[in-house]
């Protein structure tokens, strides 16, 4: 039994002084569903430990979705801000994860639809960050078939990239494509095989 | 060549091999289909599937510390915006009304103070938290009186609260003690560092988590 000890409360424990304390209360090892309702009550320190906790994960699928770290960043920015907006009616149909890669991947897909068919130079996409005085060859290697993908899957329509960087790098089953992209099963299965036609058939041309 | 399959249109959602098997199912398994492992069309389609898995590999190479440092920093600027638009909740009567109560003429709400339900809620979790084993979830503030939900910027009335948290619990000998320990963690902060009236403190556990209840440094006294 523990015992209840009221002096071993922080010093000075009059409201606005214990800001910090109840601020490193909410951390990575609270379960992420009491992290979530708290967020959803308003507790922003929550919600800071939410963002972290998925902010690498989304941000790796907004940058392959949009082929640019800059644009990525915005994407999910804006979709962590809507999702902070629409927590108090987040009512955990899907999982939060889930849910956070849907806000993400419906914003993606919107900036991808407004894109102009054919992309000016200018706004050809960057090589993917990488440090080159870490590995330099294995930078430029990378960064050489980071651009050649890239390019491979801006030729993809919106969905049919949607579908391709969800399966193959962050290993979603059709149901939960299904699920982010907001399209039915088969169709899924539809977009994935014309995105794996196409990117194969550019494959063969860098080889 | 003659034993090429006719083209196929570039909507069609699948292609069949010349040796029957189809072409989705192998790009999608990386391998011929079962019977299938020494049909050439087969073994050239997986290949393939292995090639393009190599090349987004090699473009996927990880970036190491850069990207956690900017992980980071994304995350703090998207927490400055997310700051502006707060949700601080309904307005909770702070401390006693003094003087302020029982004036004729003035109106005792222009000299009272509050506190918003989020700060509030916010203390006391940090509260029930320092009980070993304990991880505070929702925490909702009533007026004891009338627990209907009020809404954000009402300022409930100045008259006892009712305060219902939720918890998850490390595994212990009796959930029933660690309740009591919360409430009274929590009733202590409303009065102590908080200075609301509360009346009674409803405690939920709604997660029973299976680590054993030690203090973990997160929650150790400073």
């Amino acid at each position: 039994m523990h015992g209840y000890a009221p002096d071993a409360l922080p010093p000075g424990g009059a409201p606005g002084t214990d800001g910090q304390a109840a601020d490193s209360a909410a951390d990575s090892a609270t379960p992420e569903a009491l992290l979530v309702t708290r967020a959803a009550e308003g507790d922003d320190a929550a919600f800071g430990v939410l963002v972290r906790g998925h902010a690498p994960q989304l941000l790796a699928l907004a940058t392959r979705l949009l082929g640019s770290a800059v644009e990525a960043e915005d994407a999910v920015q804006d979709a962590l801000v809507t999702a902070w907006r629409r927590l108090p009616e987040f009512r955990r149909e899907a999982a939060f994860g889930t849910w956070l890669f849907r806000i993400t991947t419906n914003r993606c897909l919107n900036l991808l639809r407004a894109r102009p068919a054919t992309r000016p130079l200018e706004a050809a996409p960057e090589p993917r960050m990488a440090d080159p005085a870490l590995d330099p060859p294995r930078a430029a290697e990378s960064a050489a078939s980071g651009r050649a993908l890239n390019e491979a899957l801006d030729a993809l329509t919106a969905d049919q990239r949607a579908c391709w960087v969800l399966r193959e790098l962050h290993g979603m089953s059709y149901e939960e494509i299904a699920d982010v992209v907001g399209i039915a099963e088969p169709a899924v299965r539809g977009r994935l095989f014309r995105a794996r036609r196409s990117l194969m058939e550019a494959m063969q041309a860098w080889r | 060549m003659a034993l090429e399959p006719p083209p196929t249109p570039d909507d069609a959602d699948d292609e069949v091999l010349p040796c029957g098997a189809s072409l989705a199912g192998i790009w999608d398994a990386g391998q011929p289909p079962v019977g299938h492992g020494a049909c050439p069309h087969c073994r050239a389609a997986a290949a393939d599937t292995s090639a393009l898995h190599e090349l987004v590999a090699e473009a996927a190479a990880p970036g190491g510390t850069t990207d956690a440092a900017r992980h980071a920093d994304f995350a703090a600027r998207v927490m400055d915006v997310v700051r502006t638009e707060l949700r601080p909740g309904p307005l909770l009567p702070l401390g006693t009304p003094a003087a302020a109560v029982g004036g004729e003429s003035g109106d005792p709400e222009d000299v009272d103070e509050w506190i918003t339900e989020a700060a509030a809620a916010r203390v006391l979790r940090a509260a029930a938290e320092r009980e070993p084993g304990v991880w505070a979830g929702s925490c909702r503030i009533r007026a004891a009186s009338a627990p209907a939900r009020a809404h954000p910027g009402q300022r409930l009335p100045r008259e006892p609260l009712r305060v219902r948290i939720e918890v998850a619990v490390a595994s212990a000998p009796r959930l029933t003690d660690t309740a009591e320990q919360v409430r009274r963690r929590v009733l202590d902060a409303a009065d102590r560092e908080l200075g609301i009236d509360v009346a009674a403190v409803d405690v939920a556990v709604v997660e029973l988590r299976d680590e054993p209840p030690t203090a973990s440094p997160r929650r150790a006294p400073r």
